[in-house]
């Protein structure tokens, strides 16, 4: 028996006799002091990136609900941010960036869709409908080589409410965000799954990703079984298809590697505690399969459980961290249609009504936004609690909050609202404001991103879009 | 869930984008600096408002863009050249090389019943278009979709609990509709994990009991310890050919067995059916199951191409007219050989078609194509709308699958003259519909001819429709509802549809505008509030040819009734009006003009550009990928003059489709 398993009961046993309405976090963690103690830097480890759908609402009858004010160094936040308060210190709070490779007075790109495809690769949707050129990966994907070795998973992907509006359910350039040099990757949906797969074997350890319990010996003969037919296959095929089999017979492989890695048990003292599973029913994770292009099809039951789904993802993420399952994951708050409703907000038309397709309405959209704010809030909470050895999760861990848009009636891609978070204040100069000059290209941004951790490019994403490293403002 | 709606769980969404973002299209307050864009001077044409967006596209080959330029990789992929003039004539010699497994001698001459191309200047004017020789196109290797997942595990196992919706979702693409572009279904490392879970899930229930595991072999019903090993080795006999949709050698059955022992020498717990469970899971997760491999034969005297024959070519039929695995007929042909010449499978895909299996995948077809399977949940004002519900919005998509399904399948008389039962320009322009009672009711007996008896009861009947107000599949009320997303009709969405999904002209927002709509205030009746389209140069290069498509049918509300008049009303007087529509328009490329939507069908009926727009949405999904410019040229040549030369008629189109190079051959690798 591992302690990993102990743990898990542990924990469950003690969640439950205290309160199911708490968030799991609140109940185990006590948040720890804004900054390690130890002297000396804490390399960046990890990257996270968050998405939320619609910008920033920076205009509108009611004025500006986003741009902080004050100095770089001493700035007050404004209502949108102000949930992020208490972090005010970890956050690199960086304005004034164009999202160039989205821009439409430039590209045929969509609204949205160009925002999208764009934020993480830096590269420049082929048209309507299409996504990005093959080859053009994301930073967490460029970096999940660097940051992920050893580990179970190259990267996580995780989405709540997600492909919403005339995606249907399916992977699409409007709710696509990470890439490989393949094209899109799809994110895992149903908070069950992820927990079962994650944390929920119980042969003693996490899952392999198998929903079945079963010998497990069996799962490794028959990936045996099955990897040997796809090396002999590949031979007879020619160099495309040899390619594509190639692709599956390493994944195949990256599956097999993680199922050892899995039924290894947790080293004594481990910050790898599973979280407690949370009581999902109402939620249907595929409730995008059902949608409508317009978002009149509502899902009123799913859309209220957002945040009780979205807390458990939030937990979920953080221990995939801490448990070193990866080094690289990705949370998407629903996509950029966003043709949900928000039944704790009382707001009860879809996200995109209120961006512009009901015409903008300010009021809604700052309350949406402050909202995600305190989502973000409580990721940053959850990180700060887990206990590293002398430092905590997010003091190893940089989290870049985006969004596919500037402003919503406009669709602008100029001065787009970006928030990095995390490191140990020195690998990641934080408790900044920032702007820079208008109309440099956020590919610079990319690019200072993955020198960060060490990746040494001087360009990233499409050519046409200047992308040395951001100097000014400088991120360190 | 607020509202379910019976829709393909794990099949591609019914509603497609049509321009864009299709927000931009709702009822927007009018900003004046609407479509200002630079740089679209060219009122006439058609490039003048296209982007990069590679489109299926009609007629001559090389009329698509390559997407936006610049950097970056190519969207199609390398692709195998498909300049191989090889072999002098189409209808030399295809004699089958070591042919397949039961290699019945060689195989006939190339040239099908009536799908013969004539290279040259065939349909629409192409310039200098050699098809002489075989041109297959690409042939990338094709997975199993989700729909066609479920559909093959419930054959082969008879499981039927659609496990596909289980697995990640397809990708999306802008060009094929149907979810089924080999080219862009990468394998996620979700994706494979998930075929693991997905695939032990299935072999576990197939073999959870004796009388589970006596339905994969009668052994399994009386085992011994000493007939356990024969009995795994049955079962392997029995399923691993039909998994593989080939015939297997005996050292992959050995493997089997192996992996059988190996999986019971785990620990004496292990159970035969945990060893047969086992055999299972790998089978469902190998290439050969998961992937429709294809090796090909030699074709003499062309090196550059192979012939698809034998269980292959039974697997391209199969999943082309059923979307699932051969049965054992179809092997059967197969393995006698019948398959191998383009005659067999003309034979043998007439059979296919006839078959009832055939008319999911034709329902599938047109649920993808049009905008159909949101019907039953669309939300509408009750106030404005009392009659609409969601069971109305279920039975108009009844309707419009039940024509579609009586003049492709059943209609032997001609309805629509001139053109003939069965044909798409028939379908376009159809006297008639379906209804039941509630449906009778819902339109009213003036939709109908004068005449026409009361519709009762639930089943669909076939009535004539008042043809001074409705004519085609076009003005039938689901099709009217599903081109509309509020309480507003907007002829720009219905234009938008024609011209992209019927005529292939892939139209999108040109770069640099934002575009919005109008208000729906700021004019009497939707002509008014979409004038302003025809006062700019910039939003007439498109809109000229959008608006005429779509004004036509503003007789046809939100909810698919008919309506002499718009009801609007002042907003500062809050006094309300009837104004009478103008419902005149126009088909881009077709002379005359139409005074209604009725008229309007009849000019695009007319259209080259809707009939070979309707086969290259047929390629696509037949063939598992996007058409590409170059190298399907021949292919689109050959299905347009088959169509055209069978009067358009839907079903011999899928039968010609059998007969192109893209369907016979594949390139050699």
């Amino acid at each position: 028996m591992t302690r990993f398993k102990l743990d898990r009961r542990t924990v469950i046993k003690g969640a439950g006799t205290i309160s199911i309405a708490l968030p799991w976090l609140e109940i185990m963690g006590r948040g720890r002091p804004a900054r390690a103690q130890a002297t000396g830097s804490v390399p960046l480890k990890r990257l996270v990136t968050v998405y939320q759908p619609g910008g920033a609402v920076r205009q509108g009858a009611n004025g500006d609900k986003y741009t902080p004010s004050g100095s770089e160094t001493s700035f007050t936040l404004s209502p949108v941010l102000m949930p992020l308060q208490p972090y005010q210190s970890r956050l690199l709070i960086l304005d004034g960036l164009n999202l160039a490779c989205g821009d439409q007075s430039k590209y045929s790109v969509e609204q949205h869709q160009g925002g999208e495809v764009g934020w993480l690769t830096g590269a420049i949707q082929q048209g309507a409908g299409n996504y990005i050129a093959k080859n053009s990966p994301s930073i967490d994907q460029v970096l999940a080589s660097r940051l992920s070795t050893g580990k179970a998973y190259g990267s996580v992907q995780l989405a709540i409410r997600w492909a919403t509006g005339k995606s249907h359910g399916k992977l699409h350039p409007i709710n696509a965000m990470n890439f490989d040099n393949n094209g899109p990757i799809p994110p895992r949906l149903d908070p069950q799954d992820v927990f079962k797969t994650f944390f929920g074997s119980s042969s003693g350890a996490g899952g392999a990703g198998g929903t079945a319990d079963q010998t497990p010996g069996i799962r490794k003969s028959v990936l045996d079984f099955v990897d040997k037919k796809y090396a002999a296959l590949e031979s007879k095929l020619g160099a495309d298809d040899k390619a594509r089999l190639e692709l599956h017979l390493t994944q195949i492989r990256s599956l097999e590697t993680r199922m050892g890695q899995i039924m290894t048990p947790e080293p004594t003292g481990s910050a790898c505690k599973p979280p407690t599973k949370v009581d999902t029913t109402g939620y249907n994770p595929t409730s995008g399969l059902n949608s409508a292009d317009d978002g009149s099809l509502l899902d009123t039951s799913s859309d209220s459980k957002i945040p009780t789904v979205g807390q458990f993802m939030v937990d979920m993420m953080t221990m995939i961290l801490a448990c070193d399952r990866t080094g690289v994951a990705s949370l998407q708050w629903s996509d950029s249609e966003a043709k949900h409703t928000f039944p704790w907000l009382n707001l009860s038309q879809h996200h995109h009504y209120y961006m512009h397709d009901g015409g903008f309405r300010p009021t809604e959209c700052t309350q949406i936004s402050t909202w995600y704010s305190t989502m973000h809030a409580y990721l940053l909470k959850a990180m700060q609690a887990v206990d590293m050895g002398g430092h905590s999760l997010l003091d190893e861990t940089m989290i870049f909050f985006g969004t596919e848009i500037a402003d919503p009636p406009s669709h602008a891609k100029s001065n787009m609202p970006f928030i990095l978070a995390g490191g140990d204040g020195k690998t990641l100069k934080t408790g900044r404001w920032v702007k820079a000059a208008g109309g440099t290209p956020h590919n610079k941004l990319l690019t200072a991103i993955l020198n960060l951790f060490g990746d040494t490019r001087t360009s990233f994403g499409d050519s046409r879009i200047e992308s040395t490293a951001l100097k000014t403002p400088s991120l360190t | 869930m607020a509202r379910m709606r019976p829709r393909r769980v794990d099949g591609r969404a019914g509603r497609r984008p049509v321009l864009g973002d299709a927000s931009w299209m709702r009822p927007r307050p009018l900003s004046r600096t609407h479509c200002v864009v630079a740089g679209l001077s060219s009122l006439l044409a058609l490039s003048a408002c296209t982007t990069g967006a590679v489109g299926v596209n009609n007629g001559s080959g090389s009329s698509t863009g390559s997407g936006s330029g610049g950097s970056g990789g190519s969207n199609a992929g390398s692709g195998g050249s498909s300049t191989g003039n090889g072999s002098g004539g189409k209808t030399g010699s295809a004699s089958g090389g070591s042919g397949p497994s039961s290699g019945s001698g060689g195989s006939g001459p190339t040239s099908g019943s009536g799908g013969s191309t004539d290279p040259g200047t065939g349909s629409g004017g192409t310039t200098a278009l050699d098809c002489s020789g075989v041109h297959p196109g690409r042939a990338p290797l094709r997975r199993l979709t989700t729909y066609e997942y479920s559909n093959t595990i419930r054959d082969l196992l008879g499981d039927t609990t659609t496990p596909g919706k289980d697995l990640p979702p397809q990708v999306d693409t802008a060009q094929n509709l149907f979810g089924n572009d080999a080219d862009e279904q990468s394998p996620s490392s979700l994706l494979i994990e998930k075929y693991q879970s997905v695939g032990e899930a299935v072999a576990q229930r197939a073999t959870a009991s004796t009388t589970a595991l006596a339905k994969l072999h009668t052994c399994a019903s009386s085992l011994t310890t000493s007939t356990e090993e024969a009995c795994a080795r049955s079962i392997a006999t029995a399923l691993a050919p039909k998994a593989y949709r080939r015939n297997v050698t005996t050292t992959e059955l050995d493997e089997f067995v192996k992996l059988y022992k190996d999986v019971r020498a785990l620990a004496s717990s292990v159970t035969f059916g945990m060893g047969v469970q086992g055999m299972i899971q790998a089978m469902l997760q190998a290439p050969e199951f998961l992937y429709r491999v294809e090796q090909g034969t030699a074709v003499g005297g062309n090196s550059a191409v192979k012939r698809i024959a034998g269980r292959e070519m039974a697997t391209r039929l199969s999943y082309f007219f059923w979307q699932t695995m051969p049965d054992a007929a179809l092997f059967q042909a197969a393995d006698a050989g019948m398959l191998d010449s383009s005659d067999g499978v003309m034979n043998q895909a007439k059979k296919m078609l006839d078959d009832p299996r055939s008319h999911a995948m034709m329902a599938f077809f047109f649920d993808n194509l049009l905008p159909l399977p949101d019907l039953s949940a669309q939300t509408r004002s009750t106030d404005l709308f009392p009659k609409f519900s969601a069971s109305i919005g279920a039975a108009m998509r009844s309707e419009v699958q039940r024509v579609l399904e009586y003049e492709i399948y059943e209609n032997t008389a001609q309805a629509a003259a001139p053109y003939a039962a069965g044909s798409w320009p028939a379908i376009l322009t159809l006297p008639y519909t379906f209804v039941n009672e509630a449906l009778f009711n819902y339109y009213g007996s003036s939709t109908f001819a004068s005449g026409t008896t009361k519709v009762t009861g639930t089943t669909l009947t076939k009535v004539n429709l008042n043809t001074s107000q409705r004519r085609g599949l076009l003005t039938l009320g689901g099709m009217m509802t599903g081109l509309t997303t509020t309480d507003l009709t907007n002829p720009v969405l219905r234009g938008s549809f024609i011209i992209n999904k019927l005529m292939c002209k892939n139209l999108s927002v040109p770069a640099g505008l934002n575009p919005t709509t109008p208000d729906p205030y700021s004019g009497k009746t939707a002509r008014e509030r979409y004038g302003f389209h025809s006062a700019s140069a910039t939003c007439s290069a498109c809109h000229k040819m959008i608006d005429p498509l779509g004004l036509p049918f503003e007789n046809y509300d939100a909810v698919g009734q008919y309506r002499a008049t718009e009801h609007w009303e002042d907003p500062n007087t809050k006094m309300a009006y009837d104004t009478e529509i103008d419902a005149s328009g126009a088909v881009p490329g077709v002379e005359g003009s139409a005074a209604n939507g009725a008229e309007l069908v009849s000019l695009l009926a007319k259209s080259s550009d809707v009939g070979a727009c309707f086969a290259s949405h047929w390629l696509n999904f037949g063939y598992g990928r996007s058409l590409v410019a170059d190298d399907d040229a021949c292919n689109k040549q050959a299905i347009n003059t088959a169509f055209a030369g069978a009067g358009y008629n839907v079903k011999q189109l899928l039968l010609a489709l059998t007969q192109t190079d893209g369907f016979l051959y594949r390139p050699a690798q």
